[in-house]
């Protein structure tokens, strides 16, 4: 008698079990309450397959993504300005923007170490991160664990276009991505009429003064100044590089630049270092500036105030451009 | 008398050739670099040929010589000290508790300069009183547990400055680690003169100490009965040896393979006594490094980007180091 009435509960209980286990890998794609996602070919319901921007093939993940995580700021940044906010559910130390509905997202750690186990936890449908903000070994362990990661290379201004589109299709905002793609390029047009004409000041940007450390080209801040009317004199080297100091005495820049965000209580001092040099014009003129706003050196929704902000130290007297 | 005469002849024969090759390799040192410079312009001051020239290139050659004749000095000093061929002002873990000491200067705010320079010193004779309270068996100073010690308490150190680095904001992080590195990058004058007298007078009392030295070398008791008072000879060459690893790590960071390399290249060419040995790594590590710096300065061009000056130092001292060693197989090293 009770050996006949147990054996469908058995099954019931197994089958539970099994689509438990699977809904647990799946990502999500399962859930009820679910859309069907639009004009895909994946071989599971929902899910897709995406190429990241450095050409790694992402996990096979539910489209739109429901729940994202993101390691970098400028993402974070950029998740909002899509209006994906609400899908964002986990964030990394260092993302400040945009300031109160962060209050309510959950901090994975710090972008160099984020806690995988924190992140797993969260069950995101995808995790962003950054070249150069995140390490390959973070992407990789997510992905030994099922968890799809989608890396972004975001150095330039036409860089963050082509990360507003990932972002914007991943997470089922892919209009939005267009419109504020076109926000952001008008608001850089109206400051380069603003400054156009003028003469262009030559400017170093320094990231650390000594040693010293330049941002070259292939840089986001390099972008802005062209943008805000100067002229990088670092442009024989690319990316963040050490650079002889005999140099920047032979190329006597007008403005000097230093990048404070992510040590604001150096800015006083390094400002005073360059006094050592009034050879320079920059240091003569009393053109070194220090600036602490994230905005000149974060890829992301904000770039047009950070041209605004360049434009008005390089282009003094110029009003709001 | 004869062998007093032959070692006075020979002393002043190597001094006088290092001398020489010094002023050679400063002379160089301020002549090249990555910009071309007008000649003319040099001798005003405010001109950009003047602060390349003056400021720039020769600040940086005169640092690295004094820097490097500190790090030799001390070196020989210290593998007397322990009478082991490996000890340098690393293994002994004074040059970590400078770091340990500049790491906290970091967090506490102090950027380069004054502040960090002498949290470099303080933590660097904090080191040394560590390692000397626990060199002590039975009131004397005895090489196998200062060495002991010094290796203990360099992991110690590392272990510190990572957890600081780690748990520091970026920027701090940032600042920490590139001083690691050791850079030397063009100093101030003022600080460059207070470092160059301690370290003068530092390398003055180890040479006024090196018949000690050379005493020492027979064995304590060999030493004791020829008159040397062998512990207090002992704290002082560790407390001279230490303060010269001080200023240098206080300049210029951490800077390896100096304070190894010169003493043991120098003593295959002039021989184990200290009276010609002490000035000899000096001169030649004076020498050793400023070359160095130059190389690191001018390999921008191929390179595109200067590399930390221990680089250089590994790759040019390692392998004259292991021809050296080669050519001399078979004869007693230490």
């Amino acid at each position: 008698m009770a050996k006949t009435r147990r054996a469908p509960v058995l099954t019931a209980a197994l089958a539970l079990g099994v689509v438990a286990v699977w809904s647990a890998t799946g990502g999500g794609c399962q859930d009820p309450g679910r859309p069907a996602a639009d004009g895909d070919g994946g071989a599971r319901g929902g899910t897709r397959t995406f190429t990241d921007e450095i050409g790694r093939p992402v996990r096979p993940l539910c489209t739109p993504a429901r729940r994202v995580i993101s390691l970098a700021p400028n993402l974070t940044e950029l998740l909002f300005a899509l209006g994906a906010g609400d899908q964002v559910v986990g964030v990394d130390n260092y993302s400040d923007q945009p300031a109160r509905p962060l209050t309510h997202i959950p901090k994975v750690g710090s972008d160099y170490e984020p806690s995988i186990e924190k992140m797993v936890a969260l069950s995101p449908d995808v995790v962003f991160t950054s070249l150069s903000a995140n390490r390959r070994e973070t992407a990789e362990a997510l992905e030994r664990l099922g968890v799809p990661v989608f890396v972004t290379d975001t150095r330039s201004i036409v860089d963050v276009d082509r990360t507003l589109r990932s972002l914007g299709e991943l997470t089922g905002h892919a209009a939005q991505a267009g419109a504020e793609i076109r926000r952001l390029h008008e608001g850089l047009q109206r400051v380069a009429r603003r400054v156009a004409g003028r003469p262009r000041p030559r400017v170093l940007v320094v990231v650390w003064s000594d040693p010293l450390f330049v941002a070259g080209k292939r840089t986001f801040v390099n972008d802005l100044i062209e943008v805000a009317g100067g002229t990088n004199v670092a442009s024989d080297v690319s990316g963040f590089s050490k650079y002889p100091l005999e140099r920047v005495l032979r190329l006597l820049p007008d403005v000097i630049v230093l990048p404070t965000h992510s040590a604001p209580e150096q800015g006083p001092r390094a400002v005073r270092y360059w006094d050592h040099w009034p050879e320079l014009p920059a240091v003569r003129d009393r053109r070194v500036e220090a600036v602490e706003d994230s905005v000149i050196i974060r890829p992301g929704p904000r770039l047009v105030e950070g041209a605004q902000l360049l434009a008005r130290l390089l282009q003094p007297g110029i009003g709001t451009p | 008398m004869i062998v007093a005469r032959a070692s006075r002849a020979r002393l002043a024969l190597v001094v006088a050739l290092l001398t020489a090759g010094l002023l050679a390799a400063l002379t160089l040192g301020t002549v090249l670099g990555v910009e071309t410079v007008d000649w003319r312009q040099v001798w005003r001051p405010g001109t950009p040929d003047h602060a390349i020239v003056m400021r720039v290139r020769l600040g940086r050659a005169l640092l690295g010589a004094v820097v490097g004749g500190a790090l030799a000095a001390a070196g020989v000093t210290f593998q007397t000290l322990v009478r082991n061929p490996l000890a340098d002002p690393y293994v002994l873990g004074v040059s970590s508790g400078a770091s340990v000491g500049a790491a906290l200067s970091i967090v506490a705010g102090a950027g380069r300069g004054t502040m960090l320079a002498l949290g470099a010193f303080g933590g660097a004779l904090g080191a040394l009183a560590l390692i000397y309270r626990l060199g002590m068996v039975r009131g004397r100073l005895v090489p196998h547990a200062v060495l002991l010690a010094g290796v203990v308490f360099n992991s110690f150190s590392w272990a510190v400055i990572l957890t600081l680095a780690f748990l520091s904001r970026p920027g701090t992080t940032a600042e920490m680690l590139i001083w690691m590195m050791g850079s030397l990058s063009a100093p101030d004058w003022l600080e460059l003169a207070t470092a160059s007298l301690v370290i003068l007078a530092g390398v003055a009392a180890l040479i006024a100490m090196t018949p000690r030295m050379n005493a020492l070398v027979i064995g304590d008791e060999g030493a004791h009965s020829l008159g040397v008072d062998v512990s207090r000879t002992r704290k002082l060459l560790l407390v001279t040896a230490s303060v010269l690893t001080a200023a240098s790590v206080a300049m210029a960071g951490p800077i390896g393979f100096v304070g190894i390399i010169v003493p043991h290249v120098l003593r295959l060419i002039v021989g184990p006594d200290h009276r010609i040995l002490i000035p000899a790594s000096a001169l030649g590590g004076a020498l050793f490094l400023s070359t160095c710096d130059l190389l690191t300065r001018m390999a921008f061009l191929t390179l595109g980007s200067e590399p930390p000056v221990s680089v250089l130092t590994a790759l040019l001292g390692g392998p004259f180091f292991l021809v050296l060693l080669w050519q001399r197989r078979g004869e007693r090293l230490f």
